[in-house]
């Protein structure tokens, strides 16, 4: 099982890495983001990343700071799970950059107006809270005061996040439920990840049937909430109706089950799920038309309002993923969280 | 009739513009005005434009809408251009994380393409749709040899932007400026200049005289998506006769 994991790794590492070069070396013209959507399947994957630190850590920190045990065997992963994810998400969003090699201005030029400014120091205050709840577990010291905290600024990191997309006039995720959406999805990725972590890595059946019911609840929510934006203008896609059935409907099915590795699956599903909402609700809101006849209105490739994203994308994507999986199997074997 | 002066329009603005460019820039206000009974939808600005700027495929600075309404017999069709408004209360450049994007004391909100970082915030962020992406695309890449009218650099905020690889404007927002680099030197915008319907009208706001100034005292004068307090600088007559 081990050599198949190495080799699938290895693999998306190679084929992954040469789509990197390559659109590195070549430029935008390997990418399907344009004019029309700017933001594509890179930003989702970099929200569906964050989704997954914050959410975990939202949860492992609000069940210590309840004094409940359940999740005691996987804190240690749990907060390996965050710690790995975070990094690989912020990367997703550098290669998004038409000048990579400028990010630096977001630090040397920060303009406060912008929620994106923020998110960068942000993402730097609770990279290092990561840290400090890591090493604080190793010493089995995490005083109940930080726990709290950091659910908090947990909750906060998402909302700030959520704000970033909430926030351009006009559009259709200009609306009061985006945030909860977003806040929503964030924490079933992180739930539904640590479900799938409890079963493959610890065999914890408590925390399995503890999070399973957690991870339930929120899907029964999260599937009310797609139907409401869905009835108040966000509408009905081809693609909505296929992932609120795979990704929501169908794990919900499994987490009623009895039998646990069928409730690891669904963390499985509901986790990866989780990619399609954010893809959905970023990219519709985006296909949106400014006015009546826009895209008639000049005719060219890149303005086009369609966006499929291109094989180097999802290389890049796989990538992404692979790299994820693999600083969190190599730290996993190298620190000390497997208790 | 305010524009049945005896000059031609095109002179008086030329006249205005170079009154205006006699003040300082805090005291000058740039807007534009479109008379949407005289746009004939012949998309000549958004050409002009595009050979004016060097515009790669993808990139466009101004837009004509094309929109029918009404039912059989009764059908009217409307062209509206839409470039960037310029608005007083850019939600662009709140957008921008590192102030790439800026407005001018003269109205113009520019953008910085050194330091622009191609995060695309602003095309999301604006409500007009006014801003593109340079993805460093070439009209003529698959033929044997770039042409050079693609190859010529652009010469937008009075610099020179020649079209190379991982280097600005590749990779950058972009958008309309109302041709600071025509303006600065004497010239009316290029969509102004080659409007065949005379439709477009430019200059000083601040200038009671100017032309721009008495169109703007007409009551059928309106702004594009006013409910959202942007605050456009680019004005439409006869907007409300357009189902948008």
């Amino acid at each position: 099982m081990n050599y198949i994991l190495l080799i699938l790794l290895a693999l998306g590492l190679v084929i992954g890495g040469k789509s990197i070069y390559q659109y590195l070396t070549i430029g935008h013209s390997l990418v399907n983001f344009n004019s029309a959507v700017p933001w594509g399947l890179w930003v989702s994957v970099y929200i569906w990343l964050i989704g997954i630190s914050t959410g975990t850590y939202l949860i492992v920190m609000l069940w210590k700071s309840t004094n409940n045990e359940r999740l005691s065997k996987i804190t240690g992963p749990a907060l390996l799970l965050s710690l790995v994810t975070l990094p690989v998400g912020l990367l997703s969003i550098q290669l998004d950059l038409g000048h990579i090699e400028r990010f630096y201005k977001l630090f040397l030029r920060t303009n406060p107006s912008s929620v994106m400014a923020w998110m960068v120091f942000v993402y730097g205050v609770y990279f290092v809270m990561l840290l400090i709840t890591f090493v604080l577990n190793f010493l089995k010291k995490i005083p109940k005061s930080f726990c709290w905290i950091a659910v908090i600024f947990a909750a906060m990191v998402i909302f700030l996040e959520s704000m970033l997309f909430a926030l351009p006039p006009g559009k259709h995720w200009h609306t009061v439920i985006f945030p909860l959406h977003f806040f929503i999805t964030s924490i079933i990725s992180g739930t539904s990840f640590l479900v799938f972590l409890a079963g493959v890595i610890k065999r914890d059946s408590e925390a399995i049937s503890s999070l399973s019911k957690f991870v339930l609840w929120l899907l029964v929510v999260n599937l009310a909430v797609e139907i409401v934006d869905g009835i108040f203008g966000g509408g009905f896609s081809n693609l909505k109706i296929m992932y609120l059935m795979l990704g929501n409907v169908v794990p919900v099915l499994l987490l009623l089950t009895p039998i646990e590795v069928l409730k690891i699956l669904a963390g499985l599903i509901a986790g990866v799920g989780t990619l399609a909402t954010k893809y959905n609700s970023l990219v519709s809101a985006q296909l949106k038309q400014p006015f009546k006849g826009f895209e008639k209105s000049f005719i060219e490739p890149g303005l086009v309002f369609k966006y499929i994203p291109s094989a180097t994308e999802w290389l890049v994507v796989i990538f992404l993923i692979s790299l994820s999986i693999t600083m969190f199997y190599i730290l996993y074997k190298i620190l000390p969280v497997k208790e | 009739m305010l524009t049945e002066t005896k000059k031609d329009i095109l002179l008086r603005m030329q006249d205005d513009l170079k009154k205006a460019l006699s003040k300082p820039k805090e005291k000058r206000k740039w807007v534009m005005v479109i008379d949407l009974r005289k746009c004939v939808g012949c998309h000549a600005c958004t050409i002009a434009c595009k050979a004016e700027n060097v515009l790669p495929p993808g990139v466009v600075y101004r837009r004509v809408l094309d929109i029918e309404s009404g039912e059989y017999p009764n059908v009217k069709r409307n062209f509206i251009p839409v470039l960037c408004n310029h608005c007083e209360n850019p939600p662009c450049v709140n957008a921008c994380p590192v102030k790439a994007t800026t407005k001018r004391p003269d109205g113009i909100v520019d953008i910085d393409y050194d330091e622009c970082i191609g995060c695309r915030a602003c095309l999301n962020a604006c409500p007009y749709g006014a801003r593109t992406f340079d993805l460093g695309q070439f009209y003529t890449i698959s033929t044997p040899k770039l042409e050079d009218y693609e190859t010529r650099p652009a010469f937008e905020y009075q610099k020179r932007w020649p079209r190379k690889k991982g280097k600005s404007p590749i990779g950058n927002a972009r958008k309309c400026h109302f041709c600071i680099h025509r303006i600065e030197s004497g010239l009316l915008p290029a969509c102004v200049t080659t409007c065949i319907g005379r439709a477009t009208y430019f200059g000083d706001k601040e200038d009671p005289k100017s032309l721009v100034a008495e169109l703007l005292s007409r009551l059928d004068i309106k702004g594009l998506k006013e409910n959202l307090k942007t605050k456009p600088r680019v004005y439409y007559i006869a907007l409300e006769e357009v189902p948008l």
